[in-house]
């Protein structure tokens, strides 16, 4: 019934299992139990901003995905050394330019995609999450640790994502992944009763399927606001 | 060490900075040729859409090798000077005639460089004195079979909101009606002053509209808030949410069209 908690912010120094408890939770919980987006209602911006198609969806994932877990990872080997009164500095630090490594592989193998996803590669420096993760988690966990945290909520986060992307694309333009799955003969305009649902395609349908998918998760979770 | 001490702070910053500076310029300089190489193939399709040889809706399955073989096949690509020179102009003020020094675009002549090398060129250029900087600019020309001009495209670009927008300017072979518009690079926001990317709003330059008047002057196309009046062939629909982009759009486009007037008018029929 109750949400997780976070695994209690303390290091052992005995020797741990490579994957442990701890590091399975740390992977697994953000999947569902503790999802960024459907529990902490993080990364709501970009959620409703990339998902108009899945193509740019996925790669939007896939930069969310290196950014957090590499910055989850550096912040942990640096937990150490960094100065308590500048941390939010070199975090933002690391992730700004880890977001601009992304950007600039985007531009030089995904020309197309990256010009898709026009400024919300950029905005990930922005997203909740990554900064979330750095400061809640990465700052009193070990680099793997970290590592697979930074992998867990990137996944929560890229999950659901694509559904929200996959019933856009499918109920505004009869697409996925710019394939016409929706045969022509459904189409109103053959006799059928198919209309390309021209809500999808703007921001108030991805708020209207977001909060669906939220709605379901928490349902089939058991997560309530009251706990 | 007192890692909270001011000394150290200091230092840890620096030296994080000076990683990652590092880091992020050798994955550009890695990647540089790489991402050159797709600016230019983008800038020759949105020329290639602009003159009306290709449209990305309907054709989005062109290979890379199809498009760029289009490009050299139909589209001569030029690099022309523009010579710029101070004009005396009277202007009334306040009751007084005055004279005012404005720049003016002078003549517009066509050079031997090659438009591959512009880029090369226009850095050399960069080294001169600038009394001496020749000021060279990129001409586009849609040929038909024979060679013929049946079009021609120039390079658009100038503030909007929060970014310089890009574009290509494409006009039939009268160079007055307008063949098409498109942007290639900006920072506006999605949704509003990014909607210049809007293949219908776009369309709509190339229903009839015209840049010079009856006389033969640059008036351009005006982007108009509130909507263009039916059938005025200067004015296109405003952006809505965007005034400014929009007022931009008209402004630069209009500049852009009468840098190259002298020039237009010595090739077009």
């Amino acid at each position: 019934m109750t949400a997780t908690v976070d695994a209690p912010v303390q290091e052992t120094v005995e020797k741990q299992p490579l994957f442990g408890k701890k590091e399975k939770r740390a992977v697994l919980d953000p999947l569902w139990d503790d999802n960024p987006i459907s529990l902490q209602v993080l990364g709501i911006c970009s959620a409703l901003a990339v998902t108009l198609k899945l193509a740019p969806t996925l790669i939007m994932c896939a930069a969310v995905i290196f950014v957090v877990s590499m910055s989850n990872t550096i912040i942990s080997l640096l937990r150490n050394l960094i100065p308590n009164k500048i941390r939010i500095i070199v975090m933002l630090t690391v992730i700004a330019s880890l977001v601009a490594v992304v950007d600039t592989m985007l531009k030089a193998y995904a020309f197309e995609l990256s010009k898709a996803l026009s400024v919300f590669v950029g905005l990930i420096v922005t997203n909740c999450i990554v900064m979330g993760r750095a400061e809640a988690f990465a700052m009193a966990n070990p680099p793997f640790r970290s590592f697979l945290d930074g992998l867990g909520n990137a996944l929560g986060y890229s999950w659901i994502l694509i559904v929200v992307a996959t019933f856009r694309e499918l109920l505004g333009a009869g697409e996925i992944l710019g394939v016409q799955v929706i045969p022509a003969s459904w189409y109103a305009a053959e006799g059928g009763f198919f209309y390309d649902n021209g809500l999808m395609v703007l921001a108030p349908g991805a708020f209207i399927l977001l909060g669906i998918v939220i709605w379901v998760q928490r349902a089939i979770s058991g997560y309530s606001e009251a706990n | 060490m007192d890692k909270n001490s001011n000394q150290f702070v200091v230092v840890f910053q620096a030296v994080v900075c000076v990683v990652l500076a590092v880091l992020l310029a050798a994955t550009y300089n890695g990647l540089k040729d790489d991402i050159e190489a797709n600016e230019a193939f983008d800038k020759q399709k949105n020329i290639l859409k602009a003159v009306g040889l290709w449209d990305p809706r309907t054709q989005a399955d062109k290979s890379r090798k199809e498009l760029e073989a289009l490009f050299a096949n139909s589209v001569k690509a030029d690099v022309l000077e523009v010579k710029r020179g101070i004009v005396e102009q009277q202007v009334k003020r306040a009751g007084k005639v005055e004279v005012d020094k404005v720049e003016r675009v002078q003549d517009v002549v066509k050079t031997d460089i090659e438009y591959a090398n512009l880029k090369e060129a226009l850095r050399q250029e960069s080294k001169k004195p600038k009394d001496q900087r020749r000021e060279l600019v990129p001409f586009f020309t849609r040929v038909d079979d024979a060679g013929k001009p049946v079009g021609f495209c120039i390079p658009i670009s100038g503030y909007g909101l929060w970014s310089t927008l890009y574009g290509y300017l494409a006009l039939e072979s009268d160079g007055n009606h307008v063949k098409g518009i498109t942007f290639y690079k900006h920072g506006e926001t999605p949704g509003l002053g990014g909607e210049v990317e809007n293949p219908g709003w776009q369309a709509s330059w190339a229903d009839g509209k015209r840049v010079l008047d009856d006389s033969g002057n640059v008036v351009g196309v005006e982007v108009k808030k509130g909507g263009a009046p039916a059938g005025d062939p200067h004015a296109v629909d405003g952006l809505s949410g965007a005034t400014i982009t929009s007022d931009g759009v008209t402004k630069f486009v209009k500049h852009d069209l009468e840098t190259y007037e002298p020039y237009l008018r010595k090739v077009r029929s």
